[in-house]
């Protein structure tokens, strides 16, 4: 088998709490190549969450990593340091958080905030070359470049989550985590954002790894789909045959659960063959 | 699915505006059109689907109808009475007869209240029964709620529960007075999906057993099609369209229950058609009078659209939409 973009192997986390350590993610197990993107799908509280942390190397101060390795193209992210980490982390690997309401500092223009994150992790670049970038980056997520100097309080929620996608692409990474990109917004809005994220990766051929709660939305958005049950990656495999066949109950129970548009709706009334409501 | 009755709930023509800014002593503040002549009726039995985003409107016309807030213009009518401007008794009655379930378990629920006190309360507040009978109706209530056994929930606390758990505790306290009529405000928007298809499973029953009737706020066009029977499409406090669930939602009419659908997530068997009635940018509001939808719609009709509000239409039976097209 050809190397990986990213591959992570067994990896449990757990929390240290004062009544010993709390295992949020137990032995997980998966892989991400150059164009595909897996969606990491579970109910709050699953370890998916804790998964994006710890491949970003942001985990915790009382997260534990039991056992496993991340490899990024081959190399061990878990052994790195915490500076060599740096180096990787937004250059190699980026992050497009939930809360674009709060991932964004309210006192600095979006531009500043964007050149902010080139300069930081490439430092060589010319003041020319900076503002060329920020600029095409706007244009790749169609926000205006009219739009550069305003301040984040200016901008809709759709909009602040397209500045958030924009930084994430800011040095060119060739992995993205997206953590629940879409969760406070609109339909309209959430759709406009996810065909967004999915055109720029497949027009950059990047990886990227997928957290949601929604399965409609990952089984949109997706390739692959990983599903996750207390810590446990209980099913993983291709989007069509997840959907199609799902082997495991939990993930029975999850595309049952999917309500659809379609002609015939869901059977709600069934009830009283099922042990609980 | 019960055949249509009487309406048992009634608005026509109501407007709510709030007012934001402004001095205490001037009214020069901005007005914000939460509701622009809203009518609609729901029948006896029904579950009527509420769908928008959020600022549609949706939730003040939910609160207008329990009464924490007045229209500024227009009638509500329950069960043929005017329900706007009640008080005292009246109020009262009316509020047994009522009930809300709202969005947030984790907040509609008093943390310092114990299961049985919180489902309890309603009950003591309309001076229902004495200790032994409420006793009993809790715990039929916890039940009805899927909450079972009920005795192991009484002396517990919110805290103790899961989301869905609270969640049917907000059920079970709504259900306790055994109302005929129930405000549903997105009830598992803050649930997980197993969840929340159980408790769209539970309400579904409530109708069926107690054939209490339903308005089910929400903004899911699939949670909609599920559930309802008929639904109503609110953008910016207007009701664009109206009609069966399975009618608006397969064969919609109006460019903004369009643009919804096509936003809808697509996988799998149930890739549907493209509709395609969003503009990429938007156009700039008019200053005249407008359709609501005209600065973000693909179809708009020049020297129409920008100049005039469409108002609802009938088109064939109990299906109404606002908008120029038709």
């Amino acid at each position: 088998m050809t190397m990986a973009l990213l591959e992570v192997d067994n990896l449990s986390i757990g929390y240290r709490t004062d009544s010993g350590i709390h295992l949020a993610v137990d032995g997980v197990s998966f892989r991400v190549d150059r164009g595909e993107s897996l969606g990491i799908v579970g109910e709050s509280g699953c370890g998916k969450t804790t998964i994006g942390m710890a491949l970003m190397g942001l985990s915790a101060p009382n997260a534990k990593r039991i056992s496993g390795k991340i490899r990024l193209e081959g190399q061990d992210l878990t052994a790195l340091s915490d500076e060599r980490m740096r180096q990787i982390r937004w250059r190699r690997i980026s992050m497009i958080f939930q809360s674009a309401m709060n991932a964004l500092n309210p006192v600095h223009r979006v531009r500043d905030q964007i050149t902010e994150a080139i300069i930081t992790h490439e430092p060589g670049l010319s003041s020319h070359a900076v503002a060329h970038r920020t600029r095409s980056l706007f244009e790749l997520v169609k926000i205006p470049a009219s739009r550069l100097q305003d301040y984040p309080h200016q901008f809709s929620g759709g909009m602040r989550q397209r500045v958030i996608i924009a930084m994430a692409l800011a040095c060119n990474p060739s992995l993205i985590i997206a953590d629940e990109p879409t969760t406070a917004l609109d339909v309209i809005v959430q759709n406009q954002i996810l065909s967004a994220i999915g055109s720029f990766q497949k027009e950059m051929n990047l990886g990227m790894v997928f957290i949601s709660h929604d399965l409609a939305v990952v089984a949109d958005v997706c390739t692959h789909i990983g599903v996750m049950h207390a810590g446990r990656l209980v099913e993983y495999g291709r989007q069509q045959e997840v959907l199609d066949c799902p082997g495991h109950p939990y993930t029975r129970l999850l595309v049952g659960s999917l309500l659809t548009l379609s002609d015939q709706p869901a059977d709600l009334s069934d009830i009283y063959k099922n042990r609980r409501l | 699915m019960n055949t249509p009755s009487a309406p048992i709930l009634s608005l026509t023509d109501v407007t709510k505006v709030y007012r934001s800014g402004g001095s205490l002593f001037g009214k020069t503040g901005t007005r914000i059109v939460a509701l622009e002549r809203i009518s609609l009726d729901i029948n006896a039995g029904e579950i009527f689907g509420l769908v928008g985003e959020s600022g549609s409107g949706k939730t003040t016309a939910s609160r207008l109808i329990v009464g924490l807030e007045t229209p500024d213009s227009g009638r509500i009518q329950f069960d043929g009475r005017e329900i706007v401007g009640l008080k005292g008794r009246a109020r009262r009655e009316f509020t047994k007869h009522v009930q809300v379930i709202f969005q947030d378990p984790y907040q509609s629920l008093n943390a310092h209240l114990s299961i049985f006190d919180t489902v309890c309360e309603p009950l003591v507040i309309h001076g229902i029964g004495d200790r032994r009978s409420r006793r009993v109706r809790v715990s039929e209530a916890l039940e009805t709620a899927g909450l079972t056994p009920p005795e192991t929930y009484l002396a517990r606390y919110p805290h103790q529960l899961s989301g869905g758990q609270r969640q049917r505790v907000a059920i079970a306290r709504a259900m306790v007075l055994e109302p005929r009529f129930l405000i549903a405000d997105e009830p598992t928007s803050m649930l997980d999906a197993s969840i929340s298809f159980q408790i769209f499973r539970l309400l579904n029953r409530l109708r069926e057993t107690f054939g209490v009737t339903m308005l089910f706020i929400t903004h899911s066009l699939a949670a909609a099609r599920n559930l309802c029977d008929r639904v109503g499409v609110i953008y910016r406090g207007r009701l664009v369209e109206q009609g069966t669930a399975a009618e608006t939602i397969m064969h919609p009419l109006h460019p903004y229950t369009k643009a919804l659908l096509d936003a809808h997530p697509r996988f799998g068997s149930c890739k549907h058609k493209e509709y395609d009635t969003l503009l990429d940018g938007e156009r700039p509001h008019p200053e005249t009078d407008h359709c609501p939808f005209y600065p973000r719609c693909r179809l708009a009709i020049d020297n129409t659209c920008n100049r005039h509000a469409p108002t609802l239409k009938s088109l064939g039976t109990d299906h109404r939409v606002s908008c120029f097209l038709f």
